[in-house]
């Protein structure tokens, strides 16, 4: 049984809080997109409009995911590879600088995650309804002043990954994604494929039931059908580095993965800056108006992730489906 | 500070979310520093490989699930002179356990404690990354590492917390065990008992002062959602 089905079945029976605390265990690289998969499809049950704010603080801890896991797929699964090495800390002995790259990225992706979240593993403050503590205006501050450096390190990394010899090896299938009309979509939207099918929310359930064994998920999927809405600064860095609009081979998902990492890193700091001009406001946590369906999908690292649940009138857990690619 | 000579260390993981040990490699400062100390095989994402190879110290992460589960904590027991446990799931059978909604005396506690000795535990879901790494740091220097007596009010009150209890808000703080330094209080949260029990937690009492707080079925989904908190 995978982790997700016995989680499935541990949520039986239990009350809606503990879903995205449960379902963020699933698996540790994953944590907070599927903490907050379960969190939007409980507000969807639970008829809960989270405001502005809360979306933008969610929004930057998957940020904060995305940028940890794209900087450990390509520092410690790809590079080393690439350089001929075993292990992270051959890379730091004969490659300081590539190294010190990674760091500078995974300690700024862990100083969001515990401003936000409280710890760097298994964010704290993000429940259903909004959060339960809130960072200060001036500690937004001092992580905005680190993050100038970043911008750099990403262009660097996205250049390392572009000089690199890659194979081709043609990938046969669909792409699917969240898509949304005027953004990169990774925390909302609705489901494309290249084929040309759109699943709604409400369709979600149809699409995690079609046959998907070719469908093609992740960075490369959401290159695919949503770099038209990269902001001007990830374009333009696309049109500089001459990088073709459509990708189709396994290795393209390395130059996606390093693309995404840039627009991220671009992301975090514009949501940073915001903070750190106007700090956030202290907000009470939502309660569950009644409680019924839900279902929500968002977008991990490794694809997109879809939850569905189905509470009784007290708040209780009676079904929990989850899609994981 | 000159180490003498390096100790073997190896994780391993059994049915788990694949992190705990991430606490400590997340943190490339601390993990390198630990490396002065032992050659590590991290041999989470290899599970058939080096399991019949001798260690010093294994870290086993994950709840052994089944026939395989146990037999394969049986042979990473084999092989090591020292186990550590690290997480609820090794510690508590953890969020993957099943049957928590039986009654107590017919829950399968499919827990590692029951299947292997087990020398040293190092709680929580995930662990405290300095707790673990005072952990290991003992084992290298030979001395024993202890986990605190105390409950998380102890640590609650230190930081100066409201407490929730008193707001008639559920809380597991009084009967869990300290070293996370109250760490979901101090973030608007409340403790669900991830540490599991401290010595001669009165479940039961517990239970009574919930009563008022948390509807009735309610309760026992908090002390297990762990696994078991009255694990001891
Ligand atoms: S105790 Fe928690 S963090 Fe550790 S392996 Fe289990 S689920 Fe993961
Ligand atoms: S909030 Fe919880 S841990 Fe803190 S003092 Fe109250 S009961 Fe104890
Ligand atoms: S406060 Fe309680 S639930 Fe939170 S980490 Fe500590 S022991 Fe675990």
């Amino acid at each position: 049984m995978s982790n997700s089905t016995l989680i499935e079945k541990k949520l039986i029976g239990r009350p809606y809080w503990q879903a995205p605390i449960l379902t963020a265990r699933i698996n540790v690289k994953n944590n907070i997109a599927h903490s907050l998969a379960a969190v939007k499809a409980i507000e969807s049950a639970c008829n809960i409009q989270v405001s502005t704010q809360t979306k933008k603080l969610r929004q930057l801890l998957l940020i904060a995911e995305f940028i940890k896991n794209h900087t450990k797929k390509l520092y410690h699964e790809i590079l080393p590879d690439f350089l001929d090495l075993e292990t992270v800390s051959e890379i730091a002995k004969l490659h300081p600088e590539i190294y010190h790259n990674a760091i500078n990225l995974i300690d700024f992706s862990n100083q969001i995650l515990t401003l936000i979240g409280g710890r760097t593993l298994y964010s704290i403050a993000n429940v259903t309804g909004g959060f339960k503590s809130y960072p200060t205006k001036s500690e937004f501050k001092q992580l905005a002043v680190q993050t100038d450096n970043l911008i750099v390190t990403a262009r660097q990394t996205l250049n390392l990954c572009v000089s690199l010899k890659l194979q081709s090896e043609k990938l046969n299938g669909d792409f699917a994604a969240l898509h949304a009309n005027n953004d990169y979509a990774y925390y909302d939207g609705e489901i494309w494929t290249d084929a040309g099918k759109l699943f709604t929310q409400d369709d979600f359930q149809k699409f995690a039931q079609s046959n998907l064994d070719k469908t093609v998920f992740g960075p490369i999927a959401r290159y695919n059908l949503s770099q038209s809405h990269f902001d001007t600064t990830t374009k333009n860095l696309i049109d500089e580095l001459k990088i073709k609009k459509q990708f189709q081979s396994i290795s393209d998902n390395i130059i996606a993965t390093a693309i995404e990492l840039n627009f991220f890193v671009g992301s975090s700091i514009k949501i940073i800056d915001g903070f750190s001009n106007l700090g956030p406001v202290r907000e009470h946590i939502i309660p569950p108006r009644s409680f019924s369906i839900g279902t929500a999908a968002i977008e991990s690292a490794g694809g997109t992730i879809i939850h569905h649940c189905e509470l009784d009138k007290d708040g209780i857990i009676t079904k929990y489906e989850i899609f994981i690619p | 500070m000159e180490i003498r000579s390096k100790k073997t260390l190896a994780i391993f993981s059994l049915t788990s979310c694949g992190g705990c040990f991430d606490v400590v490699k997340d943190r490339p400062e601390e993990y390198f520093a630990l490396q002065k100390f032992y050659t590590v095989d991290d041999l989470r994402p290899k599970h058939k490989n080096t399991i019949d190879k001798k260690y010093d110290i294994v870290i086993i992460e994950g709840h052994p699930r089944g026939k395989s589960g146990a037999e394969r904590a049986k042979t990473i027991r084999r092989n090591a002179k020292i186990v550590v446990a690290i997480g609820a799931c090794a510690h508590l059978g953890g969020v993957y356990q099943m049957g928590t909604l039986l009654p107590k005396e017919k829950r399968p506690h499919l827990i590692l404690s029951k299947i292997i000795r087990i020398d040293y535990l190092v709680p929580g879901c995930p662990v405290n990354s300095d707790e673990l790494i005072r952990c290991l740091i003992d084992l290298y220097w030979g001395r024993i590492f202890r986990l605190p007596d105390l409950s998380i009010c102890f640590e609650c009150r230190q930081n100066e917390n409201n407490c929730l209890l008193k707001k008639n808000k559920l809380c597991l703080g009084p009967i869990t065990r300290a070293g996370c330094g109250s760490i979901c209080i101090n973030n608007g949260e409340a403790c669900l008992g991830c540490r599991g029990s401290k010595p001669d937690a009165n479940i039961e009492k517990m239970t009574e002062i919930l009563k008022p707080i948390v509807i009735k079925d309610e309760i026992d989904t908090v002390l297990t959602m762990y696994g078991g908190l009255d694990v001891k």
